[in-house]
């Protein structure tokens, strides 16, 4: 039972992961047309301008995977396949769990694609670089910083993806103006939290005196993140479940 | 074959075996076709031809041994029983209907007579 | 064993079923027959669980049809596959949810309809796509099959064939078929049980044989008659 439980699932992320596929692509062809076309154009010094198609691909990285999570479960609608998925013998987790997983995976390509490329192209450019900084700074420690700002990337993208799944399953429960339901119920859910407790964030800023603490409290940020995008996933597994109807 | 849709169609069905049996098409320890191949041969609900081939057995036309099929039961003493009772069924049903339009039982006979001399003559015609 | 007991459903305004009692026996082959809009697809829809009723209850084998659909197998009037998927894929997909495919069945079916396994789906005819879903549907062994509207907007060949597929699949006793049609001649001779519904309501249900034997008539006569009588009620 549990190997096929096992075969759904996978059976379920192999046909959503289609949806993230011309993404992907994107993502990498930009970065490499726009690395390559830098390399030909400037020598020395001036080939730090990487960072910027770097840092601006990054954020197309992030952002795609906020427009599949719509269109992955949108067009199951739109498509009539939502006879076919909500027939499946398969529990609300399992559905939405291998949505979540193909959108994650989007994001984990995209990003690392961008990040692991234009490291590799400034490392080429600037071969001084790493020896440099490894006598200047505590590489372990950048590491740390970079794995939990990452880490952090990654619950914030879970909680949009949360937030997404929410409002267009929330607004399919109405039969008029679902969308305009989709684009309120996602934007308070996006923004809501800020709201409430906008002294959380600045006080874990403030009490933050030295590096090692404020990677704490990046962490215990991802921690409630997490949380909340946990919450918001439930409430969407039981939408579907018991309250999704065609 | 195509069915009367407005009569049962397991009756119909019977009765295409029964004719069969009587025009000594089937005899004895023929084989008929299972009730799947039937079934699939005049596109009819397998259940109806289940029911039919029940009926068929109960009647004693037919028995089905396991394992090798269903095969014609009826001999000819069955055969002439059939046949008496079918012919009886018609000739019924040709009297109260006639009997229902107000026709009385001596003018149905001559009227009979008629047709089936009419008839005779075609024929001969049709010979000639 | 399907049965609706005082169920009743509405989409906003629209009553689409007004407590009906509804019993589909084991094992027969049951046609669902009313104008459309008379609430067929809810019917189908309720079973499948992807309904569920305002009123009354619906139970599939003795439980709500949410805990039974690895039994069903549905073929929705819609077009509810991948356009991008190659027969092969959705037939590799369905296998992999319902432990009752059955491949050789699959592989005999795809010849006996004239389908390709490497036909995308998107791209085929209208009547080929009717036939491609039919197949996914009846390779599994399911007890319980939904077909809603299978022959709609289909030429009279592929209507033959698809009739034929679906008693040559067949397995007596076994499976408990439900047909949803407004074209009744298509199986006049396939059903042993009749449900009449009008605007949300049974007009009549019962079984084919019976209803021939006592009223003479074929079932689209009896339709006729059943659904002027039942609009003059009204």
């Amino acid at each position: 039972m549990a190997a096929s439980k096992f075969k759904m699932f996978k059976s379920l992320y192999l046909k959503d992961l289609r949806e993230a596929r011309v993404e992907v692509l994107i993502v990498a062809i930009a970065t490499l047309v726009s690395i390559l076309w830098i390399f030909a154009k400037t020598e020395g010094d001036s080939r730090m301008i990487i960072m910027v198609p770097a840092v601006a691909l990054m954020g197309l990285a992030g952002f795609l995977p906020v427009i599949t999570s719509f269109r992955i479960l949108g067009r199951e609608w739109g498509q009539n396949t939502i006879y076919l998925m909500m027939s499946l013998p398969v529990s609300g987790t399992m559905m939405l769990g291998s949505k979540l997983l193909v959108l994650l995976s989007e994001y984990l390509a995209g990003t690392l694609l961008v990040g692991t490329i234009s490291s590799i192209a400034i490392i080429i450019s600037f071969p001084d670089l790493l020896p440099e900084l490894n006598r200047q700074a505590d590489l372990i420690l950048m590491t740390k910083i970079l794995i939990s700002l990452y880490a952090a990337s990654i619950a914030a993208i879970v909680y949009l993806f949360s937030c997404s799944f929410l409002s267009q399953l929330f607004g399919k429960l109405f039969s008029r103006a679902s969308g305009f339901i989709t684009l309120v119920v996602f934007l308070l859910l996006l923004f809501g939290p800020g709201k409430f407790s906008p002294e959380l964030g600045w006080n874990l800023h403030y009490q933050a005196t030295d590096i090692a603490s404020s990677i704490a409290f990046i962490w215990i940020y991802v921690g409630i993140t997490l949380v909340l995008a946990l919450l918001l996933l439930a409430a969407s597994v039981w939408i579907w479940e018991r309250k999704m109807e065609l | 074959m195509k069915f009367d849709n407005s009569q049962p169609i397991y009756m119909q069905i019977i009765d295409e075996f029964k004719k069969g049996i009587i025009r000594a098409e089937l005899k004895a320890g023929d084989k008929i076709p299972s009730q799947r191949e039937y079934a699939q041969m005049v596109k009819v609900n397998p259940n109806t031809v289940q029911r039919a081939y029940r009926e068929m057995e109960n009647l004693g036309m037919v028995e089905t041994l396991r394992g090798q099929g269903t095969f014609v039961r009826a001999g000819e003493d069955k055969r002439q029983e059939m046949a008496q009772e079918m012919a009886n069924t018609i000739i019924e049903q040709f009297i109260s209907q006639m009997r229902s339009l107000g026709y009385e039982d001596r003018t149905i006979l001559a009227m009979l007579e008629k047709h089936l001399e009419d008839l005779e003559e075609d024929e001969e015609v049709d010979r000639v | 064993m399907i049965e609706f007991r005082q169920v009743s459903k509405r989409f906003g305004s629209v009553v689409a079923l007004d407590g009906v009692d509804i019993h589909f026996p084991q094992g027969s082959i049951c046609g669902l027959f009313g104008p459309n809009g008379a609430g067929k697809s809810t019917i189908m829809k309720l079973i499948t669980g992807i309904n569920y009723p305002d009123q009354g209850e619906v139970m599939v084998r003795g439980a709500a049809p949410k805990a039974q659909r690895q039994l069903v197998a549905y073929l929705p009037e819609v077009d509810h596959l991948y356009p991008w998927w190659k027969l092969a894929q959705a037939a590799r997909f369905m296998s992999a949810f319902y432990p009752d495919w059955d491949e050789s069945r699959y592989k005999g079916l795809l010849s006996f309809l004239q389908l390709d396994e490497q036909m995308v789906i998107g791209k085929i005819s209208k009547g080929q796509r009717a036939k491609a879903k039919l197949l996914l549907v009846l390779s599994r062994r399911a007890p319980y099959l939904l077909l809603d509207e299978p022959f709609s907007g289909i030429d009279l060949l592929t209507r033959e064939e698809i009739a034929n597929a679906l008693i040559e699949g067949y397995r007596e006793g076994e499976q408990t078929m439900i047909i949803s049609t407004h074209e009744i001649d298509e199986v006049e001779s396939l059903v042993d049980r009749v449900v009449f519904i009008e605007q949300g309501r049974i007009q009549l249900q019962d079984d084919a044989e019976q209803l021939r034997l006592k009223r003479n008539q074929s079932l689209v006569e009896i339709m006729k008659e059943v659904f002027r009588n039942g609009s003059q009620q009204v």
